[in-house]
């Protein structure tokens, strides 16, 4: 929240300015002085908080419009610069902007602080300039930019964070979702997977599969691109499975499921397509009824504990109402220099 | 007599070099630990239990199932 007394402190007639209206009779230093002020308004009194900017702009306009009494037209300031022309220009946010009598109030109130002219002041609606987000989040649907252009999907699994120092968020999912078993290259476009696809992030480490030996892990890392947001996360627990355990998955194809953990020293020979690999101490999760626990296009999710949420282990692949994960503890082998956030 | 995780392991050893054997672990069932295998026929599920006496390995139970292979999801 930011303070009263700082706002009080800028008011828009305030003293400065008021010398330089006397003083100056320049329309050219006026409107510059006028664009300054404006600026110093919006930016004195809002430190880094966006909310806090279009607040204080409020606050301008509130103070700018005097007296009037329509509380729904309660503009922000969105942008203020100089024209080509010379003109002085503040744009306000379209959607607070309702009545055209508050464009006009504003307008005469500078005009009058700083002499100007009305002509040497444009006041106009537009829409906020706004970078396009791209949300994800635990159990979004992803894939190595082949498996997306085929219409092909894992899920996100979770996000890491470094467990000390600075780097950025990353998240897993399984090899055969970001790495394309075995066959992408470090840097590929890892796209999350919609209507509209959209690129999030590079292929940043991936476990390679074994064909001729044993494997414990299907698993892959990506680094997120700067224009991707995340929701509120919260710090995943880990720990061992145990037998009979009921658990819960949020998957890109069948959303949140649950079952139980019927083994937890599974070997099993998984088809990677063309080639059979081989997968010990693996962990299997039966469905409680025939509905499956798990379906293609989940691969990736976390496997959490309905008890504790803690992250017991990574889905990578199933058949019929049995589904199988690589125990969380070999993930955290690969992964232990970042701390788990879903 | 050895734990079920230890006979388990044997009896992989055994088995999984069969090419229409999927998998093998111990399992839940019923309430209690049993070892399962599973093949993808019949034919191979007969080859299994003919090497099983009593369908135990080393005095622990062995399902033999049919189903398909694991793919991934």
């Amino acid at each position: 929240m930011h303070n009263q007394n700082r706002k009080i402190k800028t008011l828009l007639f305030d003293e400065r300015y008021i010398f330089f209206v006397y003083f100056c009779r320049n329309n050219s230093i006026m409107i510059y002085r006028a664009k300054q002020y404006i600026e110093d308004v919006m930016f004195s009194i809002i430190g880094n908080n966006l909310t806090d900017l279009f607040e204080s702009s409020d606050f301008v306009i509130r103070k700018a419009v005097g007296n009037y009494k329509d509380e729904d037209i309660l503009c922000s300031v969105i942008g203020v610069g100089m024209r080509w022309n010379g003109q002085l220009e503040i744009a306000l946010d379209r959607k607070f902007i309702c009545h055209s009598k508050a464009c006009y109030s504003l307008l005469a109130k500078i005009c009058d602080a700083f002499h100007l002219a009305e002509h040497n002041v444009l006041v106009h609606a537009r829409s906020k300039s706004s970078i396009h987000y791209k949300y994800i989040q635990s159990g979004s649907a992803v894939g190595h930019r082949s498996l997306v252009a085929n219409s092909s999907y894992g899920t996100l699994g979770g996000f890491l964070i470094p467990q000390s120092g600075d780097g950025g968020i990353k998240i897993f999912s399984n090899n055969h979702v970001l790495a394309n078993s075995n066959n992408a290259l470090i840097g590929d476009s890892i796209y999350k997977y919609d209507t509209h696809s959209e690129l999030i992030g590079r292929l940043e480490n991936f476990v390679p599969i074994d064909r001729n030996g044993k494997n414990y892990l299907d698993l892959a890392v990506a680094s997120l691109n700067q224009d991707v947001a995340l929701p509120a996360v919260n710090h995943l627990k880990r720990r061992l499975p145990q037998l009979e355990e009921i658990v819960i998955k949020v998957g890109a194809a069948t959303g949140e499921t649950f079952g139980f953990v019927s083994s937890i020293d599974y070997t099993d020979k998984v088809s990677y397509g063309k080639f059979d690999a081989l997968f010990t101490e693996q962990i299997q999760i039966r469905s409680f009824n025939d509905v499956p626990f798990s379906s293609p296009g989940d691969s990736g999710s976390i496997i959490y504990s309905s008890t504790d949420n803690a992250f017991i282990g990574l889905l990578f692949g199933g058949s019929g109402v049995m589904t199988l994960a690589n125990p969380e503890k070999y993930v955290y082998s690969q992964l232990n220099q970042w701390r788990y956030i879903r | 007599m050895i734990s079920i995780e230890v006979a388990k392991k044997s009896l992989e050893k055994e088995v999984i070099h069969i090419p229409n054997v999927y998998g093998i672990g111990v399992v839940f069932s019923n309430g209690e630990k049993v070892i399962e295998v599973s093949v993808s026929d019949e034919e191979t599920k007969t080859n299994i239990l003919q090497r099983l006496p009593n369908s135990k390995w080393n005095g622990y139970v062995v399902n033999v199932i049919i189903r398909e292979q694991t793919n991934l999801y």
